[in-house]
Parts: structure tokens; C-alpha cells; sequence
């Protein structure tokens, strides 16, 4: 039976994504040493992330995270999903932060400007378009809405790469990023009760 | 896309229990917590205000353990209020996994804890709640301390120093109205909403769905709460945790019209 590693590198309150997959029926670990992520029992990664860009790349690369998940990331081990700033991670790099991201995903991430009538961060729930097929995303009726929470955006180099697609005032930035495996939802799955667990329901299930 | 309307419960805990008051007193006991969490996850509540009306509260210090679990268990954003009065308390709030803090009689005893909180975490993590209670003469006393007492500042002066302070919203309660099912105060409504700049939750006597929907449709708000609605059911008040499905908030926020 594979479990889902969460990465635990004190990016806030992971709890919720445990229960959640608990909910699913999806066996769950945290683990703060790479080394875990090597054991024949895991079978997929959570990358969650909230703070600054750079914080937590210091973070990650301090514990070894970092060489770990490019690793998993190139031989394809097994799924990969960042949630918030740990899918913003896994793009080339953020305006937020001066040190590259894991760059498994080719993009960048750029902050919201301030316009009149959409402060920022952009904090509440909104919905989510479906731009690309995705594992993810498969039985997604259209009506699906999520809760975001952040200051910044991402957009991929590579249409082929977001899957899922958010607006904000006019701009319109990647809520679900994609390359291979390697998956990464701008969103908080584990607070968007019903949507988030179709679509971890989902993650579990491509494990 | 702008923000989306919210409907938002409030859920008064006592120590470990949940209560229902009216009118500010008279706590009936509505059940767990951690039970009601569960459930409106499974309703889809898209977002839950906890507030510690407990007694005592100000001489404890923060239930972080009964916090954590909710936080734990909801699969939905929660903000937490009651008795909070530092930037410490807030701290550990956050990183227990409270999305915002509700700030509401430490205000006034203390106005420069919300410009401090909001210089660290950001406007949209702080919350300014404001009770108000009618006078016999029509107009409105702004309370404090669970609305024990009167607060010398006029409604609209109120408004204006919270939102001054730099909170990321505006919480209105109607003491008079709260626990009610009577309907909502439109009258009080209609007075606050064009003085507030940031988006304000209205509470207090929602008595229906229908009723949210044609105030959300009619006046600029972006948030009514409730208390009683979602927790209680039929005309003897049964107990029965409740919230509309995803069929019914899109007609509630007005999405199919």
C-alpha cells in the first residue's frame, strides 16, 4: 500500500491535508528528512508551501529537499504535487524571492498589481477553468471553485503545461500546473472542502 | 471575476461546547465543536467564524488545543475571535492554522494593536468585528465586551477607525436582533454599508435563505452571517447543522440569474 509523503518544512498547517486524505482513505506520512521520500512505501509527494519564496527555498535546500525532489522529478519515480508556494517552487523562479525555484516546470511568478476593486492578495474563492486535459482535473463538471490565498501568480512558459486556468480582475493566471507527473495547484485543495478532495481524491488515485 | 458573496456561520464556543444565545444571553447548548466542523464540511460551508464567548475568556489564555483541532478537522477556512488582545496570541492563532483574527473590545482599550497586526500579518488575516445595540430613541450604541459595555464613539465613528486601522473587513452584529430569526435590521444595513470601504459581513436575525439572497442581490454587502439558521431547524428549534448545497449558493449569489 503506497503513502503520500507529506514534506514537512514548517510551511504552516499541514494538518488539514492529512485529514483530508484520511477522508480519502489515502494513507499519509510527514516527514522532514529526504531520506523518507526514498522508501518503497511512498508512492507520491505533497509539496505544500505558504511564507516567501525565497524562505522556503533556503529551507527546502537546508534539508536536502530540494536535490530530492528534482530526483523524484527526473527518473519520474512518482507523482509530485506542490500546493500555493510549493507549486509556485517548482517553476524557474518568483519576483517575490531572488533564488531560483526547482524549475521542474518552466515559468515564472509575478506579483499581482494593484488595482482598484481587487486588492491584494487575492484571498477568497473563485472559480477555475479547465485549459488542458489533466489526471487532475478529469471529472471536473466546470463549476468547480477553490479557496486561494496569495500575492503572486504563476504563469508556465508553455500553454501545454496549465491545465488550469483563474482569473483575477484581468488577469488570467495558472491555477493548476502540470509537466508529466509533476503536478502543482495554485490553490488550497485542503481547504476547498468538496472541490479539494475530488481533486486529492485524484492525486491519490494516480499514485 | 470579483470576490464571489459569502454566507458565512458563526459558531459560538463555550470551552468545548457550542452554544447558541440570543440576543447575546441565554446559551443554549447546540453540540461538538469538532462534530459540527465535520459536518459543514460535508455540507460545503465555504468559510466558518469561531468566537470564545466564554466568561472567562480573558483571564485564560487562548483554547490553542480545541483551536488546533478545528483547524485540523475543517476543510474550509476558519477565523477565530473572542478575547483577543496581542500580537502574540494572533501569532500563534496563524500558525495554528486560523486563517484571520477577529478583533472587537481590545480595539478600544487598545487601538494600536490592530495597526501593529495588520503592519505584520497583512489586512486580509485581521478582522474588525463591531456590536451594536439599538437605543430607545432609534439610533445605535456601539458595544463592547460581549456588549456589556457602551462604547463613547458614534456607529459611523467607529466604522471609520476600524477601517482606518487597516483591517481587511468589517463584522456588524445587532445585539437586539441575534439569536432572533426575525429577519435581518435592513434599516441599520442601509446606514453602514455605503461607509464601508472594506467588505462587510452583516449578521444578525437571518431568517431564511430566501431572505440572503434578496439582500445580497439588493444591497452592497459582501457577506452575511448567521448563527441560528445554520444551526438550528424548524419552528421548535431543533438542532440540525445545515447550509445550502451547490445548487442553492449559486442561486443565493445570484450566479443563474
Amino acid at each position: 500500500m503506497h503513502q503520500i509523503l507529506i514534506v514537512d518544512y514548517g510551511s504552516g498547517n499541514i494538518g488539514s491535508i492529512k485529514n483530508m486524505l484520511n477522508k480519502i482513505g489515502a494513507p499519509s506520512i510527514f516527514a522532514t528528512d529526504p531520506a523518507e521520500a526514498d522508501s518503497t512505501f511512498v508512492g507520491g509527494i505533497i509539496l505544500p508551501g505558504v511564507g516567501s519564496f525565497d524562505h522556503a527555498v533556503t529551507r527546502l535546500q537546508a534539508s536536502g529537499w530540494i536535490a530530492k525532489i528534482k530526483e523524484i522529478a527526473a527518473s519520474d519515480r512518482y507523482p509530485i504535487l506542490g500546493i500555493c508556494l510549493g507549486m509556485q517552487l517548482l517553476l524557474n523562479s518568483s519576483e517575490e524571492g531572488n533564488l531560483p525555484g526547482l524549475g521542474i516546470i518552466p515559468g515564472t511568478v509575478t506579483r499581482f498589481p494593484d488595482i482598484e476593486g481587487f486588492k491584494v492578495p487575492h484571498m477568497g474563492w473563485n472559480f477555475v477553468n479547465k485549459s488542458r486535459k489533466n489526471i487532475l482535473s478529469d471529472d471536473f463538471a466546470g463549476s468547480e471553485k477553490y479557496y486561494f490565498v496569495h500575492s503572486y501568480f504563476a504563469k508556465t512558459d508553455s500553454a501545454d503545461h496549465t491545465f488550469l486556468e483563474c482569473k483575477y480582475g484581468d488577469i488570467n493566471f495558472a491555477a493548476g500546473i502540470s509537466n508529466n507527473r509533476v503536478h502543482g495547484v495554485q490553490f488550497h485543495p485542503e481547504k476547498s472542502h468538496r472541490y479539494g478532495y475530488k481533486l486529492l481524491k485524484a492525486f491519490a488515485e494516480s499514485i | 471575476m470579483s470576490l464571489l458573496k459569502r454566507l458565512i456561520p458563526f459558531l459560538l464556543l463555550d470551552e468545548d461546547r457550542l452554544v447558541k444565545t440570543v440576543g447575546f444571553s441565554s446559551p443554549k447548548y447546540i453540540g461538538d465543536p469538532i462534530n459540527a466542523i465535520k459536518l459543514f464540511n460535508d455540507l460545503g460551508a465555504d468559510e466558518i467564524v469561531v468566537l470564545n464567548i466564554n466568561r472567562n475568556r480573558s483571564q485564560n489564555p487562548l483554547p490553542y488545543e480545541m483551536i488546533h483541532e478545528i483547524c485540523s478537522e475543517a476543510f474550509m477556512p476558519i477565523a477565530y475571535g473572542g478575547g483577543i488582545s496581542s500580537v502574540d496570541q494572533m501569532k500563534e492563532l496563524f500558525r495554528t492554522g486560523i486563517e484571520k483574527v477577529v478583533v472587537n473590545s481590545s480595539f478600544y482599550s487598545n487601538p494600536s494593536l490592530i495597526p501593529e497586526a495588520v503592519k505584520i500579518f497583512g489586512s486580509q488575516s485581521i478582522v474588525g468585528s463591531i456590536d451594536v445595540k439599538k437605543t430607545l430613541f432609534g439610533g445605535y450604541n456601539v458595544m463592547s465586551q460581549s456588549g456589556q459595555k457602551k462604547v463613547d464613539l458614534s456607529l459611523l465613528e467607529v466604522i471609520t477607525r476600524f477601517q482606518e486601522s487597516g483591517v481587511g473587513e468589517i463584522i456588524i452584529q445587532d445585539i437586539g436582533k441575534e439569536g432572533s430569526l426575525s429577519g435581518m435590521n435592513l434599516e441599520l444595513l442601509k446606514t453602514v454599508a455605503p461607509v464601508c470601504k472594506v467588505p462587510l459581513v452583516f449578521s444578525s436575525g437571518l431568517s431564511s435563505f430566501e431572505e440572503a439572497k434578496a439582500i445580497l442581490r439588493i444591497f452592497d454587502v459582501n457577506a452575511l452571517a448567521a448563527g441560528s439558521l445554520f444551526v438550528y431547524y424548524g419552528p421548535k428549534k431543533a438542532v440540525l447543522i445545515n447550509y445550502p448545497n451547490e445548487t442553492e449558493m449559486r442561486q443565493i449569489q445570484g450566479l443563474n440569474d
